[in-house]
């Protein structure tokens, strides 16, 4: 089962012994820096200090062209008081990542569940639902504009049955709806996936038993299914529910943030900023916000963690 | 959701209500059957679509076939973009991406995982902690960083700032934490090096996690779609994502070209998946997602 | 797992001489081949909207015309699509060798004031009189006193119709004096049998607001400032969104769709009337579905003042050899050039010198047309941030046509957001 560490030293196994007379500690140091470096040169450069920068840059009011003017915190103050946007895009970002979450590890474990009980067919279509994840993006957000426009696809078929289809992406109760959708069927085929791993451990004399035991089928789950899979959903819950505080390329592609602001997510309110409006010093705050956000979110599933998953079984 | 309303077909599972039990499996597959068809029904559209005339796209509505197949769609979608050059140009990203994030991963882990140095846990915390970090935070001073580099527009901006992650190293790691010390020491009393044991006993122990960490950035590197956006700004240096999204701001309504595109560029990922299933599962399972 | 270790150990040294190779590929391709044109190039490179057949065979069509006084003229090429055209030329242009010549609207040259030099007194060494060239399009290329570009065509927004269509429902062509009311009626008697009267994009510029509100004398930019909170203007964008949700003479736009969207519901046949430029007249005479004649822009009055905004060349501030740059550009606006491509694609030239060789062979009715226009009108001026504007009316638009959202709360949610 995957353990994602707690923080304490107890989660991180030693290392094994070195052999005595060969390799002593200093020399087993230099030795491991030597390994490390790539990794760890590329973590400084590509990650450590670009994540600085970015809180340095928020202080700035910093275009593409011509010389950044310190502002200190006046990009977060504008953010939080007098941007009219930037509220509506956090609220939608929420209300896309709950939505999405829930929806995703919901549908994932039932197909997974599905999956694992249709005997030998079940690796065919578990590929099947993991294709979406594996084809580009942008790809699949140009089919399901294509299918979703006001005369696509789905509205013909639904005229087929007599049903005046409504405007898919057009109408700002149902654009953030329909984004959802087409995220979902881009996205579950990932946990189905690592779900379906996790069902195969459990072992079926353990269930067996249970239904001796006289167990139903709900019982079953809650009881051992449930907590012999909790590791599993946990990290399926922290990916996804980082995964969706990055949407970016649906509403991009399918709405344009529109209509109004329902669609507007934070990555492409930051990449707007920065790269449509010139206002890169706004987007770092913006994107520090987003850290911050994902960082608490993060933090929260941790401490919670321990109610729910079972790591001993 | 119902997690055993059908009967468990598993041998071991004994002897149980046969008749039931086969006509609840028939009832599943058929069921799953309606459900797999629908959830490709994208493609099978897209693949459609990419086969009318413009004017028909809309016109046939749920029609699969248009009056004629037109398959002059991909020929314009090949001429309209330089999209030969794209689609190389999306290859070198997503292998060389996928080669080097599995490299550095393999070397970080093995660090990790067989030597003692100070600091070492909470140098790897720090940078596990990174695992949650979302890459769109860092793509404005990243950007900054490669314009001042001058590498604005080439591929290198697009492989190397993301080969870092910290998932490669943490799945690698958490493999080589499983795997018994007998042949290292037997090999370390033998008097081999430390990369001698990781070229000849490591290595081809950690097939699987690798090609598990390799599928998986070869598919973000393929898929990536903001970065490109940002760092690519003329059409025939992108990758196939970027080009697909130039081309739709370019024929708005294009939509049999675009789709045939689409397709061109759904196929790769495609044939990886099929390929590789079996490494993908073994991996998932074997690599800690799952497995213990 | 694999038992086989030679295997996969040469899987991995496979693996590991693909990196090597690769990563040296990838570096080797970022060097002159990727990164652009060098230094040297950079002065005949020209970075531009060049997305549709239309751009594409405009600017091949620039080329060839300067290649037949200069045969060994050349003029590299590299670019987006004209709605991404705003955001990356900057980034573009921000980054080591890029190109030396950046094309620019009128409308825009306020927004890409730091990019474009000053041409000023490399125009005085050429001996370049600005008088020459249309005044509009001087003036709406002029920023901070300086010129920032040399326009080539100066477009008189106009409204192209199709006279089948007409003809079909039995009415007039409209006449130099179109009023707002005629088009109106006009609009409902061609709406019917799944044709609409008027196709129209989700766009700002592009769409037909600005270019009503023009012919008014309604102005979206007051002094340099964002001023489309104005009740004149706010006004002529209801107006504009009427048409679709009250009057039903136009569909209404989704939010993702770009101007050609519209552009192809006129070319075949499924739309009576569309605004557009100049720039479109050669694509939507040969390509649409029956005859298509250019009129004026409604107005209340039927005498309207035109919105114009044509492009021209400018030089990066960045260009290394601006001389050179603007020796190219010199060879691409000569009066010879700008007449051929005003004769084969309907761009209206800034050079008197090139109006008769853009007459060419077109109706007479079109010219005069388009001269009565040019007559009388102003160059579409617009603020630093118009990007963002743009962005966000798109985004809102698509609210107004269906008449969720008033135009008074659309621009002035814009207004806000763009401040």
């Amino acid at each position: 089962m995957i353990v994602l560490p707690e923080v304490n030293s107890e989660a991180m196994p030693a290392a094994p012994a070195a052999a005595p007379e060969r390799i002593q500690g200093r020399a087993q140091g230099r030795l491991a820096a030597l390994y490390l470096a790539p990794g760890m040169l590329g973590f400084l450069i590509f990650i450590i200090i670009p994540l600085v920068s970015s809180l340095a840059i928020s202080l700035y009011k910093w275009p593409l062209f011509g010389d950044p003017e310190f502002v200190g915190f006046d990009n977060y103050a504008s953010l939080f008081s007098s941007d009219p946007v930037f509220w509506t895009v956090l609220g939608n970002t929420l209300v896309f990542a709950v939505c999405y979450t829930v929806l995703n590890l919901g549908i994932s474990l039932g197909l997974a569940t599905w999956l694992h009980h249709i005997g030998k067919w079940g690796p065919f279509f578990r590929v099947l639902f993991f294709i979406p994840v594996v084809t580009p993006m942008t790809a699949n957000a140009l089919v399901w504009r294509l299918m979703l426009s006001d005369n696509g696809v789905v509205n013909s078929g639904l005229a087929g049955v007599g049903i005046h289809g409504p405007s898919w992406l057009s109408d700002s109760n149902l654009a953030m709806a329909s984004l959802i959708a087409m995220s979902l069927w881009q996205g579950i085929g990932y946990n189905i996936f690592v779900l379906g791993a996790g069902l195969s451990n459990i072992s079926p004399g353990l269930l067996e038993a249970a239904t001796i035991d006289g167990a139903g089928p709900w019982q079953r789950f809650y009881r051992i299914v449930f907590p012999m899979l909790s590791p599993t959903l946990f990290f399926c819950t922290v990916m996804t529910i980082i995964g969706s505080f990055k949407v970016f390329t649906q509403p991009y592609l399918l709405t344009l943030g529109g209509p109004g602001e329902s669609t507007n997510t934070i990555v492409l309110y930051l990449y707007r900023n920065g790269f449509s409006f010139d206002k890169m010093g706004y987007a770092s705050s913006l994107a520090w916000i987003l850290f911050v956000i994902v960082m608490l979110i993060t933090a929260l599933q941790f401490s919670q963690q321990k109610r729910w998953v079972n790591y001993d079984n | 959701m119902t997690t055993d309303t059908l009967t468990r077909t598993d041998p071991q599972t004994g002897k149980r209500d046969r008749s039931r039990g086969r006509r609840g499996r028939i009832i599943s597959r058929t069921a799953m059957i309606v459900v797999g068809l629908g959830f490709i029904f994208p493609f099978i559209w897209m693949l459609a679509t990419s086969l009318k005339s413009t004017e028909e796209v809309f016109s046939t509505g749920a029609n699969f076939l248009g009056s004629h197949l037109a398959w002059s769609n991909y020929n314009t979608a090949w001429t309209l973009i330089p999209f030969g050059r794209i689609i190389v140009n999306s290859f070198i990203v997503a292998l060389a991406g996928a080669l080097l994030t599995t490299t550095v991963s393999l070397l970080s882990a093995y660090a990790f995982a067989r030597f003692r140095f100070r600091f070492r846990d909470r140098l790897f915390l720090l940078f596990l902690g990174t695992l949650v970090l979302p890459h769109e935070v860092l793509v404005i001073p990243l950007y900054i960083m490669m314009n001042k580099l001058g590498l604005v527009n080439s591929l290198v901006a697009l492989i190397v700032p993301f080969a870092f992650g910290a998932f490669g190293a943490f799945l690698i790691r958490q493999f080589l934490l499983t795997l018994p010390l007998d042949y290292e020491e037997a090999a370390r009393i033998d008097g081999a090096g430390s990369f001698r044991i990781l070229w000849s006993i490591i290595l081809p122990l950690v097939q699987a996690p690798l090609a598990v960490v390799g599928v998986f950035s070869f598919i973000d590197y393929w898929g990536s779609f903001l970065w490109p956006l940002i760092v690519i700004n003329d059409n025939t240096q992108g990758t196939i994502p970027l080009g697909l999204s130039m081309f739709s701001g370019e024929r708005g309504t294009d939509w049999g070209p675009l789709m045939a595109a689409s397709t061109l560029a759904v196929l790769p990922s495609l044939v990886v998946v099929i390929v590789l299933q079996k490494q993908l599962v073994k991996g998932i399972s074997m690599g800690g997602l799952g497995g213990r | 797992m694999s038992r086989n270790l030679p295997a996969g150990r040469t899987v991995s040294a496979i693996a590991f001489s693909a990196v090597a190779a690769l990563t040296l590929a990838g570096c080797g391709s970022s060097g002159a081949a990727a990164s652009g044109p060098g230094a040297s190039s950079a002065a005949s490179a020209m970075y531009t909207w060049i997305s549709n057949e239309n751009d594409r065979s405009q600017w091949q069509s620039f080329i060839d015309a300067a290649k037949k006084t200069d045969p060994g003229f050349n003029l590299t090429l590299e670019g987006p699509s004209f709605p991404d055209y705003w955001t990356k030329v900057k980034t573009r242009e921000a980054s080591p060798g890029a190109p030396c010549i950046i094309t620019t609207q009128g409308a825009r040259a306020q927004e890409l004031k730091d990019l474009l030099a000053p041409l000023d007194d490399l125009a005085k060494k050429n001996n370049i009189d600005p008088s020459k060239y249309n005044q509009a399009m001087i003036q709406g290329m002029t920023v901070d006193g300086k010129l920032r570009a040399i326009p080539y065509d100066a477009a008189p927004f106009v409204l192209y119709y199709n006279k089948d269509l007409f003809q079909a429902a039995g009415l007039k062509y409209p006449t130099e004096n179109y009023t707002r009311a005629q088009f109106i009626s006009d609009a409902k008697a061609l709406t019917k049998n799944g044709v609409y009267g008027l196709s129209l994009p989700p766009q700002f510029v592009n769409g037909p607001a600005p270019a009503l509100a023009f012919a008014d004398g309604h102005y979206p930019v007051k002094d340099g400032n964002l001023d489309i909170t104005n009740p004149d203007f706010v006004k002529d964008v209801q107006f504009t969104f009427d048409l679709v949700n009250k009057e039903h003479v136009a569909q209404a736009p989704q939010a993702s769709d770009v101007v050609d969207v519209s552009q192809q519901q006129f070319m075949s046949g499924q739309a009576a009337m569309t605004f557009g430029g100049p720039w479109m007249y050669q694509t939507f005479t040969t390509k649409t579905k029956g005859t298509v004649g250019v009129a004026v822009i409604p107005s209340t009055s039927g005498n309207p003042i035109s919105m114009i905004q044509g492009s021209g060349f400018g030089i990066a501030a960045s260009c290394q050899d601006k001389e050179a740059a603007f020796a190219n550009i010199m060879k691409i606006t000569t009066a010879d050039v700008i007449g051929a491509v005003g004769a084969g694609h309907g761009n209206v030239p800034t050079l008197q010198a090139a109006m008769k060789a853009w007459a060419g062979t077109k109706p007479a009715a079109d010219v005069s047309t388009i001269e009565t226009l040019l007559k009388n009108g102003k160059p579409l001026q617009t603020t630093k941030n118009w990007n963002q504007v743009e962005t966000l009316f798109t985004q809102y638009s698509v609210e107004g046509f269906r008449g969720t959202k008033s135009a008074e709360t659309i621009l002035n949610s814009v207004a806000n957001s763009a401040k």
